[in-house]
């Protein structure tokens, strides 16, 4: 009987140590390719659930026969919280340096919140259509453009583009309730001496896209058109990051 | 030995758990990747690319070994369940690949198509201004055709539907709706083998794997639809830029004992459609590629197994999108009827203001009025007094009545620039005549229903003046001659 025992026990230690070279082996395959993965899409832990994770993709995939129909492109990976209910908005005038104004043609939508949490790649490209920039904006399948008017195509390549994440920088998370201003792009040589609500301030030709909670719907409004709400803190707005 | 054997035990639960999360996380990764997933080497597999732009759409594709392939693209006319023409198609060798499709579909762009492979052109269409000459209003994707053929399936890219922009003038914006079974113009890009070929889609709806709730009928022409009241038969014409019901008929049966089997009766709980007069097997179309016709029976269903039980046939021909036949079929269901009305409802939602008897001239509601010297007493309908109109003496010919609205404009369009049809619920759909024809041998008689008041506000004019609310044929029941039910477009 002592022997029985004895041989059960060999047996399973033998069937465990097979086990765990079978997981050693197995996690070390699948951590190799979340590795490569992450070196695409970008790296990004969730620790936090409730809150807006954002990474930007280094090189997005763009086809070689796309590459020449394509102005610019950033790509984000994006994480939102259970049940995040936001709006982008996309348009083209004159900006800022920093803050959300933005006067010109603009377009939002509104998506649809959804019970689970959401992973997916949010991509913002430019293509020229009649000398003018036109903004191509797309995230999980659904897709929208906007005219940037006034924006010269051919000064892309001397623009100032402030991100709200950068791939050197890694990924950043948002309280729900942030404003994002995913990207800003504007040129420098265009700047102009503004009044705007009682303000004096410079304004460039540009163009911006943001991301806006539907809580904070009628601030993003007020803050677009160069007002300040009453009730305003700062922290509501993220600010863009700076690529040494 | 028990302590080495817990040790392994937690050292198995911690790599059970690590192997769980990066499970986990490998497969939201790939979610957002476009790798292929090649699960099975003896298919076509593809997965789109990230969007990079709207005129832009890429995939990596994988074609199996031993087995020829080609990438092929159709333009033209193209519904659910039709295949454009072929237009240019190329090899496509084994192994995995990218293919891109550059839809530059407007206008201005002329509707120039390219397809490219691993980043070289191999396709290129340009279908002209005059493909579309007014452009498009919106474009739908539209699924493969359902095939008995599993073998080797193949695989759809892209497609795309346009619904095509009316000309109603730069100030007056038309909402059109219809459904991916219409013919419109569009494209399909797919990998397919080379020698496999696809008959023209037929022009039937109501096939085994059509979508039961779009009717039964024309795909391009009049469709029956279930009505949600029971004592109604609705027709749909969805190529007509709507899905709401462009006809809508109640009948009412005379029974050679004097019983009236009508709305106002209650008697029917449902019209059931079924594929013959007899029986109650439900209705199953088979696709025969040189079938031109197709009937169904529509029977009524009582709620007591006494009195009259019409069955009622319906006939579609494919050389007539317009029309739909209907005539009471030839079964001793039919027996005990004498006579029976048809009423075609719904002239105040689209404003029918002209109505024409053969060649006569066309007349307006108060013509109609003015015409007319017998209210029509035998109507079942005692809330309608009905003016009655003489359709003359000819007995051996066939005799039309065609009716329409006086706007020449959409009425969404006309709702939308007069605040007069505020609130009023108007057909949303292009405008069109209606018409039916019936044998004089089936001794008819029609009458009228004007109406003068608006639908919502008491004490109110309708706005335009009186229109025909719906116009009533009775017919004898003793011959078993079609009826016809046309829906014209007035373009």
């Amino acid at each position: 009987m002592k022997y029985v025992i004895r041989l059960f026990v060999i047996l399973l230690f033998l069937a465990g140590c097979i086990e765990l070279i079978y997981y050693s082996t197995e996690n070390k395959r699948l951590a190799a390719d979340v590795s490569q993965l992450e070196a695409e899409l970008g790296k990004m832990s969730i620790k936090d659930p409730d809150r807006v994770h954002i990474v930007e993709v280094a090189v997005p995939e763009v086809p070689l026969e796309v590459v020449p129909h394509i102005k610019g492109i950033w790509q984000f990976r994006c994480y939102l919280p259970p049940s995040y209910d936001f709006m982008n908005m996309s348009g083209g005038g004159r900006v800022t340096e920093e803050g959300l104004y933005q006067s010109g043609g603009f377009s939002s939508s509104w998506g649809s919140p959804q019970p689970t949490a959401i992973h997916g790649l949010m991509t913002v490209s430019f293509q020229e259509r009649d000398n003018r920039l036109q903004a191509f904006y797309s995230f999980r399948g659904s897709s929208r453009k906007t005219s940037w008017t006034g924006f010269n195509a051919d000064r892309l390549s001397a623009i100032v583009v402030l991100k709200l994440v950068s791939s050197k920088q890694g990924a950043r998370s948002f309280n729900r309730d942030t404003i994002l201003p995913l990207l800003k792009l504007y040129d420098p040589s265009t700047a102009e001496d503004n009044e705007v609500a009682g303000k004096a301030i410079v304004t460039y030709k540009g163009g911006q896209i943001i991301l806006c909670p539907k809580s904070r719907e009628t601030y993003l409004e007020q803050l677009r058109m160069g007002e300040t709400p009453l009730d305003f803190e700062p922290e509501w707005v993220a600010t863009a990051v700076v690529d040494e | 030995m028990l302590t080495t054997l817990i040790a392994v035990s937690i050292a198995i639960g911690m790599a059970y758990r690590l192997n769980r999360s990066l499970t986990q996380q490998r497969n939201e990764l790939l979610s957002l990747s476009s790798r292929l997933p090649i699960h099975n080497e003896d298919e076509l597999i593809s997965v789109a690319m990230p969007a990079v732009a709207d005129d832009f759409h890429s995939w990596h594709v994988y074609v199996p070994e031993g087995q020829d392939y080609e990438l092929r693209l159709g333009m033209g006319a193209v519904s659910e369940n039709g295949m454009p023409p072929i237009v240019g198609s190329v090899r496509i060798p084994s192994g995995q690949h990218r293919v891109t499709l550059h839809t530059g579909d407007s206008i201005y762009e002329e509707f120039r198509y390219v397809v490219y492979l691993d980043g070289q052109l191999v396709i290129e269409k340009t279908m002209g201004r005059q493909w579309l000459p007014n452009g498009w209003s919106s474009a739908s994707g539209i699924s493969w055709p359902t095939s008995s053929d599993r073998s080797s399936p193949p695989l759809q890219l892209a497609s795309q539907s346009y619904e095509s922009t009316p000309d109603f003038g730069s100030q007056n914006y038309f909402n059109a709706q219809s459904d991916g079974y219409v013919t419109r113009l569009g494209y399909r890009l797919w990998i397919d083998q080379p020698d496999r070929t696809y008959q023209s889609a037929s022009p039937f709806i109501g096939l085994p794997g059509d979508p039961q709730y779009l009717g039964i009928g024309l795909r391009d022409g009049q469709r029956y639809i279930a009505s949600s009241v029971p004592y109604q038969w609705t027709f749909t014409r969805p190529k007509l830029a709507t899905t709401e019901p462009v006809l809508r008929v109640e009948a009412e049966f005379v029974g050679t004992d004097g019983s009236i089997l009508s709305s106002q009766s209650q008697a029917i709980t449902s019209w059931q459609i079924r594929s013959a007069a007899s029986g109650k097997d439900s209705l199953r179309w088979q696709e025969e590629a040189v079938q031109a016709t197709h009937t169904a029976f529509l029977h009524a269903v009582s709620k007591s197994a006494d009195g009259l039980q019409p069955v009622i046939e319906l006939k579609w021909d494919a050389s007539q999108l317009d029309v739909v036949g209907i005539r009471l079929a030839d079964t001793p269901a039919n027996a005990p009827i004498s006579r029976w009305r048809l009423r075609i409802l719904d002239g105040s939602q689209h404003l029918w203001r002209e109505l024409q008897l053969g060649d006569r001239p066309w007349i307006t509601p108060a013509d109609a009025h003015n015409a007319s010297n017998i209210r029509d007493e035998s109507s079942t309908n005692t809330s309608k007094q009905l003016a009655v109109l003489d359709l003359g003496h000819e007995p051996a010919a066939d005799i039309q009545l065609r009716w329409q609205a006086k706007e020449t404009l959409p009425l969404q369009i006309v709702a939308r620039n007069d605040i007069r049809y505020a609130g009023m619920r108007l057909y949303q759909g292009l405008p069109v005549k209606l018409g039916i024809q019936f044998p004089a041998a089936l001794k008819p008689k029609l009458a009228v229903d004007i109406v003068e008041q608006h639908p919502t506000i008491p004490e109110t004019a309708l706005p335009g003046g009186p229109v025909f609310n719906a116009i009533q044929i009775e017919l004898e029941a003793v011959e078993h001659d079609w009826i016809w039910l046309s829906v014209i477009s007035n373009e």
